[in-house]
Formats: C-alpha cells, sequence, structure tokens
C-alpha cells in the first residue's frame, strides 16, 4: 500500500465523538432573532395580493422588495428569483421571511398572512412538458435546454444494421436526507454582511451575495460551519437561505438564524433529477452494436438551477464504457412546476448508467450471451475515445475490475444455477464517473486557486473545500504533509472563511482530492524548495492539462479530467410471500487511483453503496400535481441498520496521472453502479423486465411471475 | 394556554378526568408527533392534557397462568424484558419502531391511537384481550374489537381512563407473526398478520387469525376460524382455500403513500396461507 | 410547570410549558450534542439516556421528565466507558459528518450496559432508531463491536 493511503485519525473526530462540534443551529449569538419562510402552497399561480397582519414591535417581514441589486439566485441561468414577487412556479418556493426574537409570535404572524393566488395550469411531468403551451414556465420554451451531439457516422451504420434493441428506462425523485437540515445564521455589523452555515460551496453563497446586494468582497464574508452531511444537497441550494438570512441580519442588525424544519427541507430544497431514457442499439449480421441512439429527459422542475450541468453529465455518460464509435445522443431537460432538481451525489450519472447496464443486461439476455462477456467485448481500452471524442489518455482497467468482482461473488456460478433456482438473481454493473468539472470547466469557469502559508515550522492550507464529511480536513493535510515530509500535526486546515480562503472551486463533482488536492501538492513541492525561508506564502493556480482539450460548442473533447471506473455485483432473494427484495450481498471493485487515505476511503464507499441501495428499492418519492407524497422521515424511507446487506469491497490501484499521488476522484462512483445491478438481478429473480426505479414489493407483485 | 395536571395517584386522576375535559398523556409519542410545531417551540397540544405515565398503579405488569394484566403505563421495553411473559406475545412488540420509541410506547397508548396500522392490534384482537375502563363511579371490561371502532376512534367515555389491558394468558401450539414495513426498523406495518393455533393429537383444537393494515380495524373473522376447528391437521388444499377466500371477501386495504390495495391483500392471503400450509403442519 | 430533574448528575430546576419537548429544554441548557435531525422520533439524532434508557428526547414532554435522571453526551463523554467506546469508533472509522454521532455513542452505551457482549445482529437490532446517511453502518457497528472488546470489563 503507498504509505499515504494508510490510515490516521480524522482530524474532525475529536469534536464530532464528544458533541463539541459545534454546528449552526447550536450558535446561539446574543441578540439573536429567528426567521421563518412563507413558501408558497400551489405549484404555479401569479400572487394576486399579500396581506399581512400590523406587526408587533421587533418583528419585521423580508421579502423582495428588500432586495438592493437583483432578485436573482445565479445559478447558470438567472432565472430563479430570491424571493417570488408576482408568481410562483412551485410548491414551496419562498414568498417572504417572518422574523423577530419569539418562534411562537412568528407563527402566530404566519398564520395571519393571506395570499390570493390566480392559479395557472401547472405542468407536472415530462410528458406534460413535451406537450405544453404557452404560457411556458422558462422563456418560450418548454425546456430549460436541449442538447444534441454525434460521433461516427450513426446514420450510415443505421442503414445496414440488421436488428435493433429498444429500451425506455424511468428514474424516480430522490432527496439527500442530509441529518442536519438546511442551516444559515446571518449577521451584520453596518458594513460587512457575514453569512455562516451548512454548505458544499462558500463562494457560490460570496456570488449570489454580491448578485443580490450589489457589495463588492469587502462587505461580503462567508463561513463554513461544521456540516452535517450534504451529498450534493448543500451545493446549490444554501445560497437561498444564504442570502434570506443575510437581508435579514441587514434589515434588522441584529444575527438571524434560519434553520429549516425537516418536512420542509424535503419539500422545497433540491432533489435527484426523474428521468426517462431510451435507448436504441443497432447491430450488424454478426450480433455485434455498431450505433447507439439515446434520448435523455430530466424532470428539471421550476427553475434551471443545475439541471443543465447534469444533463451534460447525464448524456456524457449514457453510452457507458462501451467503445461504440456511432452514437447519436440527445437530452432534454424540461421545465416543470415540481420542486426543483439539482444536485445529488452522481449527478445524472445514477440515472444514466442505470439505463445503458439495464440496457446492456437486455442486450444480452436477448443475444443469450452472457453479460459479463458482452461487456468485454466493448470496454474502452487506454487510447479509445469517449463518446464526446476525447482520448483516455490513462491506462483502463475494466477487465480487471470486472474479473475481481465476478471472482468475488461467484458472479457466474450463480447466475447460472439461478436459472432454475426461484426466486434467486444476480446481477451486475460497470460504470464510471467523470472526475471534475465537465469539459473545460475547471479553467474556464472554476479557475481554482489555492494558497500555503508557511510560518517557520508551521503550514497552514487555504482553500474554499468544505468538510462534509468525506474526511476534506484530513485528506488534504496528508497531501501536504507527505509532500513537505513533515509530521502531519504541523499542518493546519480549517473550515473556508471567504475573508482568507481563495476559491479553489466548490466541493462537487468528486474534484476535491483530484483537482485540489494536486493544486495542493503541487504548490507543496514548490514550497519544499524554498522551505528554508522561514515566513512566505504560495498560491497556486490551476493549469488545464495540456494534454486535454474541450470545444463547448459541439461537446467534443475529453468531458472530464479524469476518471475512475468500478462494477458492482449484486445477488438478492425475492420473499415469495411479501415480494420483498433480499439482498444478499453487494460487491464493489473500483479504480479510484491512489487512495489518499484507506478508512475514509472505506467510509464513502459503504456510504455511497448504502445511498445507492435506497435509491434502487426504498426511497420512494412521488410527486402528484406538484406535491411531494412523501415529505417526512416517517414516509421517505431511507435504510436503516436492520436493511444493510453484506458489503464487499476492494480497490485495484491504477494510479492517476494527474491526481495527487495518483488519486482520483471517489465521492460519487460508490453510489453510481448500484441500481443496475441490483434491478438485473431481480429481474433474473422474478422472470420480467425491469425498466424503473426505485423497485418496491409493490412493484415485483406487478411484475411477477412467481 | 393549555392546562396540565399531574395528579399523584389514580384516585385523583380519575377525579381530574371527570371534571375536566382533558386529553390523556401516556407515553405520549403518538400525541408529541401529532401536535408537534416549528422546533423549540412545545407541542400544540389541542386540549388541557393530563399526564398519567409516572402513576406508581399504572405501571404494573402481572403475570399469573390465566391472564397477563399490563398497566396502562407499562413500556413495551417493560413487557419485553419480562421474563415470565412468552416469546409469542413478544414478537410484534419487539418489532416495534425502534428501541427509543419502546422505551416509552405503551400498548395503552397503541390501543387508543386506534391507528389500523397499530403494531399490538393484531395480537390483542387475535388473543381476546380486553381492556379495563375505570371512571370515578364505575370500572367495565371491554372485549378489544368492542373498544376500537374505527381508525382513531374507541369507546371511551370522556370520564374514562383505560388502566389495564387484559391478556388471557392461554397455551398455543403454534403462533406466527409477521409484518410488513418499508424497511426492518422503524417502520409503520403495510401489512401485518399475528396467528396463533393450538393442535392437539393432529386436530385443530384453536385456531385465531388477525389481519392488520387491511381495514378500518383489525380483521379477525371468527367464522372462518370456527370453519376449521376440528379439522384435521395437515389442512387439506380446499380447507386452506376456503378460508382464504372468506378473508378475500372482508379485508378491505387502500391504496397510501406506503403501499397499494393489491399489494396489500395479495400478501395478507399470502401470510395467511403461509401460516395454515406450511406452518401449521409443522 | 416547573419541572425538577438530574441532568448529568446535577439537579436542575425549569419553569416551563409543560409540553416543551425535553430535546428543545436540553439545547436551552447548552446540551447541543442533542440534535435535531427529523422531530418525529425517526433519526435518533437526539437521543439521551432517561433513566439509562435510550429515548427520543423530541417526543419527551417536559411534564414526563420530573423526578428523572438525563444523561446527555456532554455528562456521558466524562466516564471511562466514553473513552471506550471514542477508541472503537476511532480504530473503526464510525464518523463522518458527525451529525448522528452522539446519538450513536449513547445507543451504543444502552446497547452495551444492557448485554456487555453483543452479537452483530444485536448490535444492529440496538442501532435501528438511530439513522446514518454518511457511513452505511458497517463501520458504526464495527465501532462498537471493538469499543466492546477494548472497553472490556467496563459493562
Amino acid at each position: 500500500m503507498n504509505k499515504i493511503s494508510e490510515s490516521i485519525k480524522r482530524y474532525d473526530f475529536e469534536d464530532k465523538i464528544s458533541g463539541k462540534a459545534i454546528y449552526t443551529p447550536d450558535v446561539h449569538p446574543e441578540g439573536m432573532i429567528y426567521a421563518k419562510t412563507l413558501r408558497s402552497k400551489v405549484p404555479r399561480a401569479k400572487i394576486l395580493s399579500i396581506q399581512t397582519p400590523t406587526l408587533p414591535e421587533g418583528y419585521f417581514i423580508v421579502d423582495h422588495n428588500d432586495i438592493p441589486e437583483k432578485n436573482v439566485i445565479p445559478v447558470v441561468f438567472d432565472d430563479q428569483p430570491i424571493f417570488a414577487t408576482d408568481e410562483v412556479n412551485y410548491i414551496g418556493e419562498p414568498i417572504l421571511l417572518v422574523c423577530g426574537s419569539e418562534k411562537s409570535v412568528i407563527l402566530e404572524i404566519m398564520d395571519k398572512i393571506i395570499i390570493e393566488y390566480q392559479p395557472i395550469k401547472p405542468i407536472v411531468s415530462i410528458e406534460e412538458a413535451q406537450s405544453c403551451r404557452a404560457p411556458f414556465i422558462f422563456k418560450e420554451q418548454p425546456h430549460f435546454v436541449h442538447y444534441e451531439y454525434q460521433k461516427g457516422n450513426f446514420d450510415e451504420c443505421v442503414k445496414r444494421a440488421k436488428r435493433v434493441i429498444s429500451d425506455e428506462f424511468r428514474t424516480g425523485y430522490q432527496e439527500q436526507a442530509y441529518l442536519e437540515t438546511q442551516s444559515m445564521i446571518g449577521d451584520y455589523d453596518g458594513h460587512t454582511v457575514c453569512v455562516r452555515g451548512s454548505m458544499q460551496c462558500p463562494y457560490y453563497i460570496v456570488e449570489s451575495l454580491k448578485v443580490a446586494l450589489g457589495w463588492d468582497d469587502t462587505r461580503i464574508r462567508v463561513i463554513q460551519m461544521p456540516t452535517g452531511g450534504a451529498f450534493g444537497g448543500k451545493e446549490e441550494y444554501p445560497s437561498i437561505p444564504g442570502v434570506h438570512v443575510a437581508l435579514a441580519a441587514i434589515k434588522s442588525k441584529r444575527p438571524v438564524q434560519l434553520v429549516y424544519e425537516r418536512q420542509e427541507d424535503i419539500q422545497c430544497s433540491t432533489k435527484r433529477h426523474p428521468t426517462i431514457i431510451r435507448i436504441n442499439s443497432y447491430l450488424d449480421e454478426s450480433d455485434d452494436i455498431i450505433a447507439r441512439d439515446i434520448e435523455v429527459k430530466s424532470d428539471g422542475g421550476a427553475y434551471a438551477g443545475l439541471s443543465s450541468v447534469v444533463l451534460q453529465r447525464m448524456i456524457f455518460s449514457v453510452a457507458g464504457c462501451y467503445n461504440v464509435e456511432n452514437l447519436m445522443i440527445k437530452g432534454t431537460a424540461f421545465a416543470t412546476n415540481n420542486v426543483v432538481a439539482g444536485a445529488f451525489r452522481g449527478f445524472g450519472g445514477p440515472q444514466a448508467f442505470y439505463a445503458i447496464e439495464m440496457h446492456m443486461e437486455n442486450i444480452a439476455n436477448q443475444l443469450k450471451t452472457d453479460p459479463i462477456r458482452l461487456r468485454k467485448k466493448y470496454f474502452v481500452k487506454q487510447g479509445d475515445t469517449s463518446s464526446t471524442q476525447g482520448v483516455f489518455h490513462d491506462l483502463i482497467v475494466l477487465d480487471r475490475i470486472t474479473d475481481e468482482v465476478t471472482a468475488m461473488s461467484d458472479f457466474f456460478e450463480k447466475r447460472s444455477r439461478f436459472k432454475s433456482e426461484k426466486q434467486k438473481g444476480i446481477g451486475c454493473s460497470v460504470f464510471f464517473h467523470g472526475c471534475g468539472f465537465t469539459g473545460a470547466g475547471e479553467p474556464d469557469l472554476i479557475k481554482p486557486s489555492i494558497r500555503l502559508k508557511k510560518d517557520k515550522s508551521e503550514v497552514e492550507i487555504f482553500i474554499s473545500s468544505t468538510e462534509i464529511g468525506q474526511g476534506a480536513l484530513t485528506t488534504m493535510r496528508k497531501i501536504v504533509a507527505t509532500t513537505l515530509d513533515i509530521p502531519i500535526n504541523h499542518v493546519h486546515h480549517n473550515y473556508p472563511d471567504s475573508r482568507d480562503c481563495p476559491d479553489s472551486g466548490p466541493t462537487v463533482a468528486s474534484r476535491t482530492v483530484l483537482i485540489v488536492g494536486r493544486l495542493l501538492q503541487d504548490c507543496a513541492v514548490e514550497m519544499k524548495k524554498r522551505w528554508d525561508e522561514e515566513s512566505f506564502e504560495i498560491t497556486q493556480n490551476y493549469i488545464y492539462p495540456s494534454h486535454l482539450s474541450w470545444d463547448n460548442q459541439i461537446f467534443k473533447g475529453n468531458a472530464y479530467p479524469d476518471y475512475s471506473w468500478g462494477a458492482n455485483v449484486v445477488e438478492v432473494e425475492i420473499d415469495e410471500t411479501t415480494y420483498e427484495i433480499d439482498v444478499k450481498g453487494i460487491w464493489a471493485v473500483y479504480d479510484i487511483g491512489t487512495p489518499i487515505d484507506s478508512k475514509i476511503v472505506q467510509g464513502q464507499i459503504e456510504g455511497g453503496i448504502v445511498q445507492g441501495l435506497g435509491y434502487a428499492m426504498m426511497e420512494v418519492l412521488e410527486s402528484k400535481d406538484g406535491k411531494l407524497s412523501q415529505d417526512t422521515f416517517t414516509t421517505y424511507i431511507i435504510p436503516s441498520s436492520l436493511d444493510i446487506p453484506p458489503i464487499f469491497s476492494k480497490l485495484v490501484e491504477n494510479p492517476s496521472s494527474i491526481g495527487p499521488f495518483g488519486a482520483r476522484g471517489l465521492g460519487e462512483l460508490p453510489l453510481v453502479g448500484v441500481a443496475p445491478a441490483l434491478a438485473s438481478a431481480v429481474q433474473q429473480a422474478i422472470g420480467t423486465k425491469i425498466s424503473k426505479i426505485p423497485i418496491t414489493p409493490e412493484d415485483i407483485l406487478r411484475g411477477a411471475q412467481l | 394556554m393549555v392546562k396540565s395536571f399531574r395528579p399523584t395517584n389514580l384516585s385523583e386522576a380519575l377525579d381530574i378526568r371527570m371534571n375536566n375535559d382533558v386529553m390523556i398523556f401516556c407515553g405520549g409519542s403518538d400525541i408529541m408527533i401529532k401536535y408537534r410545531s416549528w422546533s423549540a417551540t412545545p407541542a400544540q397540544l389541542p386540549n388541557d392534557v393530563m399526564y398519567i405515565g409516572h402513576l406508581k398503579e399504572l405501571r404494573s405488569l402481572d403475570v399469573n397462568p390465566s391472564e397477563i394484566i399490563i398497566g396502562a403505563a407499562v413500556s413495551f421495553d417493560q413487557f419485553l424484558h419480562d421474563e415470565r411473559i412468552a416469546s409469542m406475545y413478544k414478537k410484534p412488540i419487539e418489532q416495534i419502531g425502534s428501541v427509543a420509541i419502546r422505551n416509552i410506547g405503551t400498548f395503552a397508548g397503541n390501543i387508543c391511537h386506534a391507528s389500523p396500522a397499530g403494531d399490538t392490534l393484531p395480537m390483542l384482537y387475535a388473543l381476546n384481550a380486553k381492556v379495563v375502563l375505570m371512571s370515578k363511579s364505575c370500572k367495565r371490561v371491554v372485549a378489544i374489537e368492542d373498544f376500537i371502532s374505527g381508525p382513531g376512534m374507541t369507546c371511551l367515555k370522556n370520564d374514562e381512563i383505560l388502566t389495564h389491558i387484559i391478556i388471557p394468558n392461554t397455551v398455543f401450539s403454534h403462533s406466527f407473526y409477521r409484518k410488513v414495513g418499508s424497511r426492518k426498523a422503524n417502520a409503520i406495518s403495510k401489512v401485518s398478520v399475528f396467528a396463533v393455533a393450538d393442535v392437539v393429537e393432529h386436530r385443530l383444537a384453536d385456531i385465531r387469525i388477525a389481519v392488520g393494515s387491511c381495514g378500518p380495524t383489525v380483521i379477525r373473522l371468527k367464522d372462518a376460524e370456527a370453519r376449521i376447528i376440528g379439522s384435521n391437521i395437515p389442512e387439506s388444499q380446499q380447507m386452506v382455500n376456503s378460508v382464504l377466500r372468506m378473508f378475500d371477501d372482508k379485508i378491505v386495504p387502500i391504496d397510501d403513500v406506503r403501499s397499494t390495495k393489491a399489494y396489500r391483500s395479495n400478501v395478507a392471503l399470502n401470510l395467511i396461507e403461509t401460516f395454515l400450509a406450511k406452518e401449521l403442519g409443522q | 410547570m416547573k419541572v425538577n430533574f438530574v441532568l448529568n448528575q446535577e439537579s436542575v430546576s425549569v419553569d416551563v410549558e409543560h409540553s416543551s419537548r425535553l430535546l428543545d429544554i436540553l439545547r436551552d441548557l447548552h446540551q447541543t450534542s442533542v440534535k435535531e435531525g427529523c422531530g418525529e422520533g425517526e433519526c435518533g439524532s437526539c437521543s439521551v439516556l432517561l433513566n439509562g434508557k435510550l429515548v427520543n428526547s423530541c417526543l419527551i414532554a417536559i411534564a414526563t421528565v420530573e423526578g428523572c435522571h438525563v444523561t446527555t453526551l456532554e455528562g456521558y463523554r466524562n466516564t471511562e466507558r466514553f473513552e471506550a467506546i471514542k477508541r472503537g469508533f476511532e480504530v473503526s472509522g464510525g464518523v463522518q459528518c458527525g451529525f448522528c454521532t452522539p446519538g450513536f455513542v449513547l445507543a451504543a452505551e444502552a446497547i452495551l450496559s444492557e448485554n456487555p457482549d453483543p452479537t452483530i445482529a444485536e448490535i444492529r437490532k440496538g442501532i435501528e432508531g438511530n439513522l446514518c446517511r454518511c457511513t452505511g453502518y458497517q463501520m458504526i457497528i464495527d465501532s462498537i463491536l471493538s469499543a466492546k472488546d477494548i472497553g472490556k470489563g467496563l459493562w
């Protein structure tokens, strides 16, 4: 094992195990008041009037009138308002805040606010969005974005194809269910507004504050607090409570706390995009797959948010690990009056891989060949190009990964035996996760920058990456200490404060170790050369590797700076009385390059797999007429300790050429592959094709041939 | 401002109950969920409340050869730890909520909440449990199936407190319990079946089958039971089918956020069949 | 309503609305390790020990706490047993975001005080009411297994 992989005690361990870690709701500065958000109860309407009662002394309302500059939460497009003005587009859309010192009084005031709505016919599904007419939700079109790209000679291949295998798949919503709800505290001292809270991306909030207030950097400060889980749900969403709380603090000049209730959080914060994905594979007379066309449709909800970026990852991933050279790929993110969909671990990958892997399973069944042999025939190799024609520069070890996972799980023996054993099944999936921002996002959009400071024997790390449970406060230190060859307790790293941390980019896209860690490593190498100097600082800016390229107009080139790879096998047995799925085991083999800390890696693997398990079979989240049906922890079911199957995981070490110490990204990969492996296993067990997730016992009953 | 009462003994509690319109608060879990408000604000109780969970008279758990008498304030945990109680009676209780829920929850609370999915109820119905209702002036003992009249509805009078639950301490040769929830821990029941039978020399001397979450209240068909009492074990498939048909006619599950009508009825019948055709044969 | 109880071995007296949640009263008394994750008794982040028994403090009305002993992590972390549990979580990697951790520490105490040598199945059952979204539970189970060995003799 690489020395750096040896596990050390986490830097946040002592505080967290002793209960001393202070999360945002635990902070009560003197004079603090509370804010509560009044939200739309209807999915789409014009607001005709808002009647507020006379407010007692010390209580006030914050709404769009209190926004000095622009009523916009900037994400990719500028369509989402901070507070609704004259229309609402989803249930839960924020209209105003009621603030004051006594919560019971705030509730009384909220009860007396009367909003007069003029309902507009809502668009509540992808199908409705496809056929909808004016009035549109976004610009003058039914979708936020539509993309198309091609590779090779698709049309020619279709002409000479002898057979087409088609599938359509549906994936559902998923809620991040971080244990700590969205929480923020705003402070204003008359000059600077400071927002502290639970977040993944301090600079997203800085940017949102600049847009809303029209102020410059010197008057805006954002500090990350210990964060109780995020998983993408605290990527772009916290800009909303962040700006809300800032406006309230500015208006009152008192510290303001805004902590969401659980039901509120589930109802109004961003969710994983539901999708409909159709894949056609064209086979020639030798039953070789010569071309594919794929269409991805996602439900982006009421505002664009990150739907365009999630869609990009979907369409860049949906061709899978396969070197089919002729492709026609389309994607559309539709606007609906459902809850806004956004970032969630995997970010489009889980949906895309569900579709392509189930489709490959289907092809294997139709061609009567085993699913591994079929996949191996098409696995991409070093030197091949991706679906966007980017060269895979590094060694790819999919054969090795697949051989390991099938050996660990006895896949072939069970697959064959289960053909005659009722209710039993075993399935597999092979997948990747592109690490880092899509395309040239790192150099063009983020432009990450980091700083290291040496003060005698002590070194401090200044980055905007956040510790959200994934171990960033430990792994970044390890990278720097190991590079400098100094004891790790001489390396310091605190929760980021925009006052002193440069923008190294958001903590997303499995980029923290790969991109930010590499920057730290490079910077530490420079620092080491000057180690004799007593005190100095070095700033390091990201340089896009010269062997990569990306054309964002036609989606051509290296869609991601690097890739991590994996394969899963899942074995199930269906209870013939209750149709419940008993998962007998999940086997996982990953190539994440060099692990930076083996225990942290194991934690990410097991946590990601269990979230993938929930996505595949437990976490039912339905929207009816724009309202989520499962919006409490009683009705939205995440796995408990009794629901976890035995999980066996292994790493195949294949160092990255661009990551620090050879490390690649890890955070999202483990979630990506579980659902198709599980669904294929259930498919074998019940003898009926499955085309959606989540799969529940009720679904199995509906489709069963038990 | 809601008034609260904390009597020092049962007699005082009955006085308070007679003279005030109070909501009874025993373990209180269901109440605290139902009336919860914004974090750091008290539960918004709709009327005055009387806390009884601390009353010594209600904390006794008596087990004798003919009856198990459970005081209203006896927690599920207390019940589970009592070694005098047969394990077949503990099966449904072990699967209620979680450790923390079982440390506070009570039979009395579960009964008075009268949810169609109440976890104690199928067993209580199957075992012919009775509840003791006391008021200042009188004490009555009511069969569980007469006490609960519908979802969330009982015949508890305004001056009464449910003080004890009586379960006949009958011995059965076979017992069966299966609860199906959306996950294996801390789940509201989608469908459940509690069944017991006494097989003596290959004949069915007694049988009780109760189905939960498939109707407004627990469903127990005494005529289906009577149909097969006395028959030979193992049952003929014909016999099993006729019992299943009777249940199929009577269970009335619904579609809701947790599950579907079709699933509930299919699984309920599967579970009953498993009991009759497989379990009893052994 | 005036309620007297013992918090981490110190007598405490509060005068509050009787239906106030124990969770909120404890957090007002600076026991910020007691977290609110759901407010509906599903997640166990608000777990405390009430007369030694694990409970969801979000479901406990303060009126029912009269005369009881309440233990939070602020008190429990001064014990030798805590040191064993802490070491168990350290060696087995049972902490990630940390929000559920105080609840799991007290759940571990509840398991081990009932049975100093639990099986894996008993540990899983003992933590069934504590939700974790980060770890997938296995490393927490391993942590409690480690704790029972490290703390042999303490329970």
